[in-house]
């Protein structure tokens, strides 16, 4: 098992043809460690991309970021939402991108999770709900990435999840030895998220075990099973996940809050339903 | 509520969102009702899917939604494997008993919609305001 591992990570990583973020991303990356680079400057570099920039404007523009139809331009989305969400949209809508037909229904599932995680954040009395809600959209990009990179063993999840009626990362388990919470980690690190981000994703079927940045962790943890009760797109398999109460506590949720954000995630997913890329 | 395509638009829906514009403008009210005039302005300006009050049209949607009735239907389904589970049958069966209670308020509203329809159309001859709740 060890050994399919090692090779299973490298296949994952092998940078030739890991989904190539765009290469707009690296050069604002390092404009952004730059103390002296403007907001400007960095929505000048994104800009230049125009298919990329509707994308990132369609995004910030839905219910999901809180600002619905209020945001014209680059900038603007910066200065409102921050540098680590509009990277986390650009990774998100790109890596998605290629796998656009395929996996409809779990881009679909992301965007409920990063709907639900911005409500949870907010009942939970975060400030930025914005950071939980990115978090949220990238959860389960390990899965996007185990389709693109080893499509045969993909397909092999798939019949498992059927065949023995498990959940998607008990499958992954049995066939790749890993779920996609460890391929999250990898790629987290890969493409230098931000720790919350990284932490959240590695962590949302485990947030009990969440070393750092527990709190984001046990958001995407209830908003992924929020989403699983809704069947609101498809995370590949039809199975609520196992709530852990020790999410709830961590956030000092009763379920009478969880039953309030039910309500508000009811009352928003029909505004996301058809978000396309 | 549903969000239906303009081309299954049917006069006497209600819509129980407005309609926006890509600018962000809104062209219609929230609970206006549509009519054959309504629903071709609409087309004209290329909106091409609206959110109606009620479940009118059965698009076959996989799974999904916010029928609460459907949602508490399929509550045993997806928590089946966690039956001997203390904690999680705990969690099921508060989550059923509040679908039943959205179901069962989600048809309380839907009833009180059509009492209120019934008693508008009758003493007004049927003539419908033509600018809908917007006054
Ligand atoms: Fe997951
Ligand atoms: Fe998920």
């Amino acid at each position: 098992m060890e050994d399919l591992r090692t090779t299973v990570k490298g296949q994952i990583l092998s940078i030739q043809d890991l989904p190539t973020l765009p290469g707009v991303l690296d050069e604002v990356t390092k404009l952004v460690e730059d103390p002296d680079a403007s907001t400007e400057a960095i929505a000048k570099v994104i800009s230049r991309d125009q298919v990329l920039s509707a994308k990132v404007l369609k995004m910030v523009n839905s219910p999901i970021y809180g600002f619905p139809g209020r945001i014209g331009t680059i900038q603007h989305a910066l200065v409102l939402l921050g540098f680590n969400v509009i990277r986390g949209i650009i990774i998100s809508t790109s890596v998605f991108d290629m796998m656009v037909a395929a996996m409809k229904g779990l881009w679909e599932h992301s965007l409920g999770v990063a709907t639900a995680s911005n409500i949870v954040a907010k009942n939970a009395g975060f400030e930025d709900p914005e950071e939980y809600a990115v978090a949220g959209l990238l959860h389960d990009l390990g899965k996007v990435v185990t389709a693109v990179q080893l499509p045969e063993l993909h397909d092999t999840i798939l019949a498992t999840v059927k065949e023995r009626d498990i959940t998607y990362l008990r499958a992954e388990k049995a066939v790749l030895g890993f779920g996609h919470d460890r391929i999250n980690a990898w790629v987290a690190r890969h493409w230098h998220l931000p720790g919350n981000i990284r932490e959240a994703m590695s962590r949302h079927h485990s947030p009990h075990l969440a070393e750092f940045y527990k709190p984001v962790a046990c958001v995407v943890h209830i908003a992924d099973f929020m989403v699983r009760l809704f069947e609101f797109g498809s995370s590949g398999d039809d199975q609520t996940a196992y709530l852990r109460p020790e999410a709830l506590k961590e956030l000092g949720f009763k379920m009478s809050d969880l039953e309030r954000s039910l309500d508000e995630l009811s009352e928003q997913m029909i505004d996301i339903a058809d978000l396309s890329l | 509520m549903q969000k239906i395509p303009i081309n299954l638009a049917k006069p006497g829906m209600k819509l129980a969102r407005p309609v926006v514009k890509d600018g962000g403008i809104t062209v219609m009210a929230e609970g206006m009702e549509l009519t054959e005039a309504l629903i071709s302005r609409l087309d004209t300006m290329k909106i091409d899917k609206i959110v109606v009050q009620g479940n009118p049209v059965d698009i076959g949607e996989s799974g999904g939604g916010t029928a609460f009735d459907e949602r508490l239907a399929r509550m045993p389904h997806l928590f089946r494997h966690y039956k001997q589970d203390k904690w999680m049958s705990r969690v099921r069966d508060r989550m059923i008993e509040y679908f039943r209670f959205k179901a069962a308020q989600q048809a309380a509203r839907e009833r009180a919609e059509q009492e209120r329809d019934e008693l508008m159309e009758e003493p007004e001859n049927g003539e419908t305001v033509e600018n809908g709740g917007e006054a």
